[in-house]
């Protein structure tokens, strides 16, 4: 027994060493990161509420990259799926009293029944011509079911109250984030299954993919409606953050937030979708209550208008994302998660497949 | 229907949706031309017009350390800025991505579109400003009937450009170099075109026409903040030049009309309790049928 | 392609986003800070403030002070004593000065009595916000901004408390008006309503501010869903109470016979105000497009944003209305001026106190349409007669006098407070007392009802000055 041990050592000693020289740094960063961007900086009320929505952001972010990142369909519209998810949680919950959590189901729900027919729209109409209608279906939406008086009380909001205990808005941010950690883990599951290759395919050349037996028409019609859910329990997700649901805030601006924080979070790049949601729910906060809005107020010192620092900076940074850095954040911060978690353990969907983010993917 | 009802409900609103109209298809027409060139849409078309507006307005009230000039100077200025803006648009954004495939050129107009009304708005200082008609009075006032005079000179401009449009697509060698290029890119080069300069042209063309809209459009309605004449006008623009097919001139022109007459009938016929946004569910619908029914559009025709 | 300059960029962007709270602007940190000032200084207290600890009732003074501890964890030892002084104000030195130094003056706060959020007991100072629509309402708003503070500059309450007051931006829409409030509940001791009805009734209606006893003080809007809020209280006249008023300045003034059209932003807050006013317009028999005034045909619901009044323009004109009340938006009210014009009618605008400054819309108007007429009821008078009023000359439009009169009435209240000050004790004061005003009107909620205005001035617009005048008071 003791010579087999001391035979053991010596081979097995240089390899534990190994791997613990590679990962006790390794662990030690992702603990401190994870340490404080989900447990300190969320646990102040005050925070709390800029995580949740960041983690709402990404949950968007994931679905339109199911539809934009995966399929190579570009859809300007994901504001209305999201609104209407909202209005359905704040309308089920307050004027039905149906239970929370039921309200969470129809708010997927009616994502997906928008969704599909979008979908089945986007069967007949491709490229930059479906860009263009799902831009107008989300402003037509702001403009027609938003303001429907029973829907919304006219636009002017129909409130959506959180139960007792998921006051706190830590907690509430926790509640958020068990959503992202279940989208993420959906989408890591769909991209693994035959189902998740064949979007991929859809994406690289529909003809091609339809000559290998692929069923074009119904995956299509998947990722819009899996899209349009998602959108949708983001939607009640957010109804519940702000506690009312409004018209205004759900139109224009938002659909292009949500196509900036997917395309500089990098199409196609969980982790960067995930991140892109984070810097676009803080970049107001973080432009103007910390000392960025020093730097802020000495750059635009000629302006008396701070709310567009948002728009501006995020403006740029899709246009920079799209001419010189086409892969995103996901791309950009690839060499360091490549460090932290290793070639083989990344979080992104395929290094090198079909699924890379490189200039392929936002130039689908 | 009683003469009275039929002039308040059907007619008032058809004239108005006429004027309207025709700022739609002159930016539709813009449109148009960037679509032949570079067969990309431009989602930021209608705020080259925004851009337009709010520095005629600079000059023409003097704000802070610009000069008072006369409303003439400023207006041109004016124009002069919406062409300035689309060409650095071409040069800096649309030109690097040449060879990518057209979405993505088409976010990168969104992302413009969203730098512009950002610019704008610290410019402005992000309310609405009021926007003076450049003509004043009416020609027509009759109560429930009323044609401005600035309605008048709109469509007047309208009808002026498109006569010069077609005149220079049919005589100048600029305008059969554009026509060329959007057919056969590769064979137009081959006899020696500069595709570029073409592109930059098309773009400095359609940033006039945005120019001319804006202002024109800003001074109809009164009052605009940064990004409001592209909530106004933007998608009733695009559906103009579907209408056509994205690609007929003339088929924008008249798209714009129809369009404008739907939206505005739309919104005097349907009571808001009925349907709340009438007139965009009216634009909306009109949009899908035609890509539906027929993509080619219903004037399509390649001129 | 370059590749390190994008990562120099997308790792900043992080780096930014992750180490917010290390650099925030010190303002936010104080207020971070204040959830810790329940006892006494937090003398370290970075970001670890505690706003919620501190939101309970007063009962539970003893779990005040405890959570005040774990909320600043992370920082240094010393400011632990401070969740101590949050007891009862016996243990540590800051809690007895609170007691100590001001003993005897009513209305005092005192640590621990009640819930006391936004009291900073080391500088004696109480925070309270102001929100209104400092960006989204379509016309400028910066008096919002410059007007909240400016009554406090050189005012004291009785109990030698100075008061801190911010505005904060409800971007003229509900959604950002609750979110802003949520936030406020947290670190101020009361909230105000600027303006706009649809954001001051989300506000007071917030589950949030009811749970943490925030008092809620508004001018006179809406009546829906306010009544039997404790926390809400209206400081002048609702648009209810003032349709009865209106009609009386109406025929006052000689434009009551004309055909009058009602023109109201259509969502349900605003229902009160619409149906009060077409009974009181009835009932007096006015006349509409159809001989007596039509609720159907007079009426016209817009948007809350609308962004075209072409057709409401064209309604307006083809049926010849001569006298237009109009409830809305204040850039598509101007917009609407343009449209509708002055030939062959030019007709005379009327309609209750707009919370948003007259002054501003006046420019607007005037500059759509130059014979621009209009008679308003409003809580304050107009700016140009503020000196009598008691105000100061320094302010700038109605707007800042509006506010100043809003705070005057609020320091009124402040000293009626007897015993320790806390947001309840603050909330039961106000709910006994009558309020002379001064640029506002008296108010009553002696009798239950928290709709105690009792006047409004009428102001009528002047083109040629730019300006309005005050024509008239006229009380219920």
């Amino acid at each position: 027994m003791v010579a087999v041990d001391t035979a053991a050592t010596p081979v097995a000693r240089p390899h534990a060493v190994d791997l613990a020289l590679r990962w006790v740094p390794r662990l030690a960063v992702l603990g401190l990161l994870g340490y404080l961007l989900l447990v300190r900086m969320p646990a102040d009320e005050k925070y709390a509420p800029i995580y949740a929505d960041a983690a709402i952001y990404a949950i968007v972010g994931l679905s339109l990259n199911i539809v934009t990142g995966y399929t190579g369909q570009l859809s300007l519209g994901h504001n209305g799926f999201f609104g209407i998810g909202a209005f359905a949680a704040a309308y089920s919950l307050t004027v039905q009293h149906v239970p929370f959590a039921v309200t969470f189901v129809l708010a997927g729900l009616s994502g997906a029944v928008f969704a599909l027919v979008m979908g089945m729209v986007a069967l007949r109409i491709t490229g930059l011509y479906l860009a263009l209608i799902t831009l107008v279906f989300g402003l037509t939406l702001e403009d027609s079911l938003f303001e429907v008086s029973w829907l919304t009380n006219a636009g002017a909001g129909q409130p959506a109250n959180r139960p007792e205990w998921l006051f706190s808005e830590t907690r509430f941010f926790y509640f958020c984030l068990a959503f992202l950690v279940v989208a993420v883990y959906l989408d890591f599951v769909l991209l693994r299954t035959k189902t998740g290759r064949a979007l991929l395919a859809l994406k690289e050349n529909e003809r091609v993919a339809e000559a290998f037996g692929i069923n074009v028409t119904a995956f299509k019609l998947f990722a819009f409606v899996l899209s349009g859910t998602l959108a949708g329990v983001a939607g009640a997700l957010y109804a519940y953050r702000i506690g009312i649901v409004t018209a205004s805030g759900l139109g224009f601006n938002l659909a292009l937030t949500f196509v900036l924080l997917t395309v500089v979070g990098g199409l196609g790049s969980r982790l960067g979708v995930v991140l892109g949601g984070l810097l676009f729910a803080s970049l107001d906060f973080v432009l103007h209550d910390t000392w960025v809005h020093n730097v802020n107020d000495f750059v635009f010192a000629f302006q008396n208008a701070p709310q567009f620092a948002v728009g501006f900076i995020g403006a740029l940074g899709l246009i920079l994302t799209i001419v010189r850095y086409p892969g995103g954040i996901g791309q950009q911060i690839r060499p360091l998660t490549r460090l932290l978690v290793g070639g083989q353990r990344s979080l992104h969907a395929d290094d090198g497949g079909p699924a890379a983010v490189e200039g392929s993917n936002v130039r689908a | 229907m009683s003469a009275e009802v039929l002039a308040l409900d059907v007619v008032a609103p058809a004239v108005s949706g006429f004027i309207q109209g025709s700022v739609y298809g002159l930016l539709g027409l813009g449109l148009v031309l960037l679509y032949k060139s570079n067969r990309i849409f431009n989602f930021a078309q209608a705020e080259f017009g925004g851009v337009a507006a709010f520095v005629w307005i600079f000059f023409d009230t003097g704000r802070g350390v610009l000069p008072n000039l006369p409303t003439p100077v400023a207006v041109l200025l004016g124009i002069l800025a919406a062409v300035l803006v689309a060409l650095l648009t071409e040069r800096l954004v649309v030109r690097p991505l040449f060879n990518a495939p057209k979405i993505t050129v088409v976010v990168a107009t969104a992302g413009v579109l969203l730098l512009l009304i950002a610019v704008e708005g610290f410019l402005y200082g992000g309310e609405a400003g009021s926007f003076p008609a450049i003509f004043s009075g009416d020609a027509v006032n009759s109560g429930a009937i009323r044609v401005t005079n600035q309605g008048v000179a709109i469509v007047v401009v309208l009808a002026v450009l498109s006569i010069l449009a077609a005149l220079f697509f049919s005589r100048s060698p600029f305008g059969t170099a554009i026509l060329a290029v959007s057919q056969e890119a590769t064979a137009a080069r081959l006899v020696g075109i500069s595709v570029e300069r073409i592109s930059a042209l098309t773009w400095g063309i359609a940033g006039f026409l945005a120019g001319v809209a804006g202002i024109l459009l800003a001074g109809t309605i009164g009052l605009a903040a940064p990004g409001s004449l592209t909530g106004l006008a933007l998608v009733p623009a695009f559906t103009a030049a579907v209408f056509g097919g994205v690609t007929s001139l003339p088929g924008a022109l008249v798209g714009g009309i129809v369009i404008g007459i739907i939206e505005s009938e739309a919104q005097a016929l349907i009571p808001k309790e009925n349907l709340p946004g009438a007139g965009k569910v009216a634009l909306f619908v009109a949009l899908l049928l035609v890509l539906l029914v027929r993509p080619a559009g219903l004037l399509g025709k390649e001129t | 392609m370059p590749r390190s300059p994008a990562r120099v960029l997308a790792l900043s962007l992080i780096a930014v986003t992750a180490l917010a709270a290390c650099g925030l602007k010190p303002e936010v940190k104080d207020q971070l800070a204040q959830g810790n000032l329940n006892g006494a200084g937090a003398l370290g207290g970075t970001t670890g403030g505690d706003s919620t600890g501190t939101g309970t009732t007063g009962t539970s003074s003893g779990t005040t002070g405890t959570s005040g501890t774990s909320g600043t964890s992370g920082t240094s030892g010393t400011s632990g004593s401070s969740g101590t002084s949050g007891t009862t104000g016996t243990s540590g030195t800051s809690g007895t000065s609170g007691t100590s130094g001001t003993s005897g003056v009513p209305g005092a706060p005192q640590p621990g009595a009640g819930t006391t959020t936004g009291i900073d007991f080391k500088n004696k100072v109480i925070h309270i916000a102001l929100h209104g629509p400092l960006t989204g309402a379509g016309v400028p708003q910066s008096s919002f901004t410059s007007g909240t503070p400016k009554y406090w500059k050189n005012h004291t309450l009785a109990n030698g408390f100075k008061i801190d007051a911010v505005a904060i931006d409800d971007k003229y829409n509900a959604a950002d008006a609750l979110r802003a409030c949520n936030a406020a509940a947290d670190d101020k001791f009361l909230i105000v309503g600027g303006a706009g009805t649809d954001q001051i009734s989300a506000c007071a209606q917030s589950p949030k501010l009811r749970r943490l006893h925030v008092p809620y003080l508004s001018a006179g809007v809406t009546e829906a869903g306010l009544g039997n809020i404790s926390t809400y209280f209206a400081s002048s006249l609702t648009y209810k109470q003032q349709a009865p008023l209106l009609v009386r300045l109406a025929k006052d003034r000689g434009y009551f016979g004309k055909k009058w059209a009602v023109v109201i932003t259509g969502t349900p807050n605003f229902k009160d105000a619409r149906e009060a006013m077409v009974s009181e317009l009835q009932r007096n028999g006015a006349k509409g497009k159809s001989g007596a005034f039509n609720a159907g045909n007079d009426v016209y619901l817009t948007d809350k944003a609308p962004s075209n009044c072409s057709t409401l323009a064209t309604q307006i004109r083809g049926g010849g209305y001569e006298v237009i009340y109009f409830l809305g938006q204040p850039s598509f009210f101007a917009q609407c001026v343009g449209s509708i014009g002055n030939i062959p009618i030019n007709p005379v605008y009327t309609g209750p106190g707009p919370s948003f400054g007259i002054s501003s819309v006046i420019t607007l108007a005037c500059a759509a349409n130059s014979s621009y007429q209009g008679f308003y009821l409003h809580p304050s008078p107009s700016w140009n007669q503020r000196a009598k009023y008691g105000a100061p000359a320094d302010l700038t439009d109605d707007i800042e006098l509006g506010i100043w009169g809003a705070m005057q009435q609020l320091n009124e209240a402040f000293d009626l407070v007897k015993g320790p000050l806390s947001r309840e004790s603050f909330t039961a004061a106000l709910a006994q007392a009558t309020l002379r005003g001064g640029v506002f009107s008296p108010v009553s909620y002696a009798g239950g009802s928290r709709f105690g205005g009792s006047a409004a001035y009428a102001n009528a617009a002047d083109c040629s000055q730019r300006l309005s005048n005050t024509v008239g008071v006229y009380r219920r």
